[in-house]
């Protein structure tokens, strides 16, 4: 990436259309918005590309990038990875070896599903935590806006989180090796795309944490997939040939799905919705949930379904995903596997960091500004209205502190203001 | 030295609240930057020493005191006061009802869970006065 800019973040604002009304300010888990001279702003260190924004906004300012497909252009041979929710998000009649297919009509040579990687990693999963007793819970590293979350605002879980890489590495490292290997190309030659539900994963792409540089060489978004397949669905050519993941890992798509995939005698806790999720880490960091030995935590309510490149209803699509689960009744096992991984090649290869939002590097400046904070928060009507442009009164008493706001800009105290003046008047 | 003073309220038997009061703790030494390993300690030290006066005592008051160089936490509350305290610095030793052990509270970790977070902790206690659980974290692991 560009390291002229500290993070490549997914999720950004289309200026023209912001209103500048507060909706996205309240809903962002990490309060990392503002709103400036009339139009929100986004605060880089603190996002964590979420989506909620996205969610919420009701002109559509808010907006995610991803590759298109024209990036396919650039390598010889092109391998599409889609995300296990792709499994919601068509009409069951075209199933799944329709939706593979499909991605093949699209323009990829080649097809391997992220539910199949979501397979061998969930075995790999139970090995860690049955080998790892010292850590609990472990909390899931798959949803990148989690991990990031944590990195933010729970910085002393990072060793919680299980550094054990994503089906979506998994699967576009065996892909990617076996077909060089097949087709004798160098590696650089194989594209591998993930098809992503959200733009966390696009961003876990481009900025990864935990590798220097992600094995998947771009993102296309399930929205464009979806338009270029759904005019057409009746004629697309099905490939059962392809399809080579069983329920384990289809179910991965919606809330629930790890946790079932993974096998043996682990106590496990799902939790989806990022403000829930928000809940279960403060019981996390409080010792009060040790009792389970691994926590699924996906930001986007329902899970993969409900990330917002997805098209389909997240409660439809996750009944479906379901059903069509039910109706597979073959197993794949791991020892059928494509491509042979090496067992270090599950492990993270750089620690996760945090990076915590602090008032100042320095402790005892960050104490004294702490001490002006709680002076400026006395003054402030404590109503978290949002009219000055931050989340909170608490927020705003500290832009306050960092020089970016001033205390005239709060509504409720410049009101008070002019009735004193009012009265001096008369 | 700038020092940082907090003061909680804690609600006996109000379970929609508990926790509250670490939790702001907990939320103010992010801020301060405090590192994240020593800021578990306080925050598991205040939250079970929080819990046992929701469950166990009266209302009472979680402060704090935050310097470059140390936490202190004063945990107060008015009574009834714990009959014997040697007792209750035990692991495993609980006298929650049933009630509240349905909850998932009252295992008996309390007290010797913040000894082992804490690096002073004085717990004082008269019947029926009341209880304080006093405990200092260094920074700077001393």
């Amino acid at each position: 990436m560009d390291r002229n800019i500290k993070y490549f973040h997914s999720v950004r604002l289309r200026e023209d259309d912001c209103k500048g009304c507060t909706h996205c300010m309240r809903r962002c888990p990490t309060e990392a918005i503002r709103i400036r001279n009339g139009k929100a702003s986004i605060i880089e260190e603190r996002c964590i590309d979420c989506g909620e924004c996205i969610r919420t906004c009701p002109n559509h300012a808010k907006y995610a990038v991803s590759d298109t497909l024209k990036v396919l252009e650039n390598f010889k041979y092109k391998i599409a990875i889609p995300a296990p929710s792709i499994t919601g998000q068509f009409p069951e009649r075209l199933e799944i070896a329709g939706i593979l297919g499909g991605l093949i009509e699209c323009g990829f040579d080649e097809v391997l599903e992220v539910a199949y990687g979501a397979e061998i990693v969930s075995d790999y999963i139970a090995k860690y935590i049955e080998e790892h007793k010292k850590i609990r819970p472990f909390i899931s590293s798959a949803c990148p806006s989690v991990v990031r979350l944590i990195q933010v605002k729970f910085p002393s879980l990072i060793e919680n989180i299980i550094p054990l890489v994503t089906p979506m590495d998994v699967t576009a490292i065996m892909a990617k090796r076996d077909a060089a290997k097949r087709l004798n190309m160098s590696e650089k030659e194989v594209g591998v795309f993930f098809i992503t539900p959200c733009p966390a994963k696009v961003t876990s792409v481009k900025d990864p944490e935990g590798d220097e540089v992600s094995p998947v060489d771009g993102t296309i978004s399930m929205s464009e997939i979806y338009e270029h397949l759904i005019n057409h669905i009746d004629k697309i050519k099905k490939r059962p040939d392809l399809v080579k993941a069983g329920s384990r890992g289809i179910l991965w798509g919606k809330e629930g799905g790890e946790n079932s995939s993974i096998r043996g005698k682990i106590r496990k806790l799902s939790v989806d919705g990022i403000h829930n999720v928000i809940k279960v880490l403060e019981k996390v960091e409080d010792d009060d949930v040790t009792q389970f030995d691994y926590i699924e935590a996906q930001a986007c309510p329902g899970g993969c379904v409900g990330g917002i490149f997805n098209v389909e209803n997240s409660f439809v699509a996750k009944e479906r995903i379901e059903n069509i689960a039910q109706t597979i009744k073959r197993e794949k096992d791991a020892e059928s596997k494509i491509a042979d991984l090496k067992e270090n090649e599950f492990l993270l290869k750089e620690k996760l960091l945090p990076r915590p939002i602090i008032l100042d590097p320095d402790i005892n400046a960050a104490l004294d500004k702490m001490e002006k904070i709680k002076e400026i928060e006395q003054k402030l009507p404590g109503l978290d209205c949002g009219a000055c442009g931050c989340p909170t009164c608490m927020s705003f008493a500290e832009d306050i502190v960092q020089g970016k706001a001033k205390l005239e800009e709060c509504i409720v105290i410049m009101k008070e203001e002019l009735k004193k003046l009012e009265k001096g008047d008369k | 030295m700038t020092t940082i003073e907090l003061d909680f309220e804690i609600k006996h038997n109000d379970f929609d609240r508990a926790g509250s009061a670490s939790s702001g703790l907990k939320n103010t030494l992010k801020q301060i930057g405090y590192p994240p390993d020593i800021i578990k300690r306080i925050v598991v030290s205040s939250y079970e020493a929080e819990m046992n006066v929701v469950v166990h005592a009266s209302d009472g008051h979680l402060r704090a005191v935050i310097t470059p160089d140390e936490v202190h936490v004063t945990v107060k509350d008015n009574g009834p006061g714990i009959e014997n305290v040697e007792m209750a610095m035990k692991e495993g030793y609980s006298t929650a009802p049933e009630r509240i052990r349905e909850l998932g509270f009252g295992a008996g970790m309390g007290l010797p869970n913040i000894k082992k977070n804490t690096d002073e902790l004085k717990v004082e206690s008269f019947v029926p006065t009341g209880t304080t659980v006093d405990f200092i974290v260094r920074r700077s692991n001393g």
